[in-house]
């Protein structure tokens, strides 16, 4: 569990860092946006998206495209692969946590026997002192053998006291973990789902800058791509994420208190 | 395009197969890194219509997954063993960039230097893998410094330059490096591999006949151009291309064999086909029917 705790506070930590670096890619489209502009303004006539930023020192078109697409299809490989990261973790988590319910299960089963049979043994002993007390003297020829029955009996019940105890403090301990792993389980579901989220961002970023690189000789817009990727940079909301990330990581830092209290 | 399952394995056989037998030389793109970054191409395979080609997003992928293989490696290996071994055979193969500037000194005698510049790209009209070679007298450094004496560092003006000299042919790159102060292009050569034409992307209407012959057959293409004064005439060997300069209104025409006059340069384009075996004599057949000479060869 410490290990899958740790992780899981890595996995946060890393959703807010691509989400950063998502939208400091996606914000990269000013040279797009200055070619929208030009394009407004009616300042380059000429047809053909190449064109626009071949007046300046800027690099030409396709090969700052091809970079950028280079760099976003990165971004995009790592947020799948910390989602997938997270899927594993968190199922394994769901193993680790249906395991530990079935433990308590069991415990809580083998000290409902031990209460039943001790119920049983008290019956006996009650019955045995009965009898004992039903005696005319202790000098009675069965005393002895039913008194030594009567003390073995109580030293069983006693074991058995201990024994119930014991177990019923092990499910209680199985259950409190698997609560807490419940509540991982849930914090891994939403990065996953973060990661995802971003994951999908990004992916659209690369089929946008993708066909911008296929259609610069025709005069494909430069606005649509400068457009599209402000409006993924909203999709990506680095604030929100890291937001979430907070929550993940404040829920993290109280469970190694508990689990060493434990 | 997406391949999948059968079809595409099917594809990418072929190609591997027609690298394997082109053996491309220096001037073209690196046939043996297209070869194993294949190996790494998703199960569905997006193609470039275009050329026939694995479009330049799935190649880029195979870049993308290696840059994260020694990450993946150190934090992730244990938890998704399942794809350890795909990063371990990434981390170790011996990819190319797609897309790169490099410059190596040649030859280097007082202020005079003479350099030569190499610019992969997947070109963005033609999705097909170009590999421009230009060998340049520098007087000076301003175009390429020299650390220690050798070691050669092109200016980012240069860098750029060369992107952007480097999306059309040899002759207008030679012509747009040219304006470069200080820098004098003597030859470029530009090495295209692709496209790959198939049944399903049947490329020029030259090749329809044979490939209607033989529909499993598969041809590839290698086109090399040279513009340099070297050059002894100017020769267009190629029944698929034209000189640029064919293309130019008479007076655009005009300035540009003033300016080539300048220059001294001439220009030769040749192309080869290589192709699956079945495919030979119907190929061969048809460009002899078309009165078009290429060298073709299946083996």
């Amino acid at each position: 569990m410490p290990d899958r705790l740790q992780t899981a506070r890595e996995i946060a930590q890393v959703q807010v860092r691509l989400a950063r670096a998502l939208a400091s890619e996606l914000r990269a489209h000013a040279p797009w946006q200055q070619a929208a502009r030009d394009e407004a303004c009616g300042e380059a006539k000429r047809p053909g998206f190449l064109r626009f930023l071949r007046t300046g020192k800027a690099r030409p078109t396709h090969a700052a495209l091809a970079d950028q697409l280079a760099r976003v299809q990165r971004c995009a490989s790592e947020l799948s692969l910390w989602a997938d990261r997270a899927q594993a973790e968190r199922r394994a988590a769901v193993a680790e946590r249906e395991k530990l319910e079935s433990e308590a299960m069991h415990a809580l089963e083998a000290a409902a026997a031990s209460a039943s049979r001790a119920g049983e043994e008290r019956r006996a002993l009650e019955a045995l002192h009965a009898e004992l007390d039903g005696l005319p003297t202790r000098l009675h020829p069965r005393y002895a053998a039913l008194e030594a029955r009567a003390h073995a009996l109580q030293q069983a019940i006693a074991v058995d006291d201990l024994r119930r105890d014991q177990l019923a403090e092990s499910a209680q301990r199985a259950r409190e973990a698997a609560g807490a792993g419940r509540e991982l389980e849930q914090a891994l579901e939403r990065a996953e789902q973060t990661l995802r989220r971003l994951e999908g961002v990004a992916a659209q970023a690369v089929e946008q800058v993708d066909r911008a690189i296929g259609a610069h000789a025709a005069s494909a817009g430069a606005q649509g791509l400068a457009e599209a990727l402000a409006a993924a940079v909203k999709d990506v909301d680095p604030d929100a994420v890291e937001s979430l990330a907070q929550e993940t990581l404040r829920f993290l830092s109280e469970r190694p208190g508990a689990a060493r209290r434990r | 395009m997406i391949l999948q399952g059968p079809d595409a394995e099917a594809h990418l056989c072929a190609l591997r197969a027609l690298l394997a037998v082109a053996r491309p030389g220096a001037q073209y793109p690196e046939g043996r890194s297209l070869s194993e970054r294949l190996r790494f191409l998703p199960a569905a395979l997006e193609i470039d219509p275009r050329s026939g080609l694995p479009a330049l997003r799935a190649l880029g992928q195979v870049d993308a997954e290696r840059a994260l293989a020694p990450e993946f490696l150190e934090k992730h290996a244990a938890a998704l063993p399942d794809r350890a071994p795909r990063f371990r055979a990434l981390l170790e193969a011996t990819l190319e960039p797609l897309h790169r500037v490099q410059v190596r000194l040649i030859h280097r005698d007082g202020d005079t230097s003479r350099v030569q510049l190499v610019r992969d790209l997947v070109d963005p009209a033609s999705g097909c893998l170009v590999r421009f070679t230009i060998v340049a007298r520098q007087r000076g450094e301003g175009q390429v410094s020299f650390v220690r004496g050798d070691l050669s560092r092109a200016s980012s003006q240069l860098t750029g330059a060369v992107e952007e000299a480097a999306s059309g042919d040899a002759e207008m790159a030679l012509l747009a490096l040219a304006k470069l102060p200080g820098l004098t292009p003597e030859d470029v050569v530009r090495g295209q591999l692709g496209p790959l034409c198939t049944a399903r992307f049947p490329g020029p209407a030259l090749l329809a006949p044979a490939l209607a012959c033989a529909p499993d057959g598969a041809v590839l293409h290698l086109s090399l151009e040279r513009a340099g004064t070297t050059v002894p005439e100017d020769r267009c060997l190629d029944p698929l291309a034209s000189l640029y300069r064919d293309a130019l209104s008479p007076e655009a025409r005009a300035r540009v064999e003033a300016r080539r006059g300048q220059l001294g340069y001439r220009v030769v384009k040749e192309r080869r086909l290589v192709c699956t075996p079945e495919l030979e004599s119907p190929l061969k057949a048809a460009l002899s029917a078309a009165g078009a000479r290429l060298v073709v060869r299946s083996r």
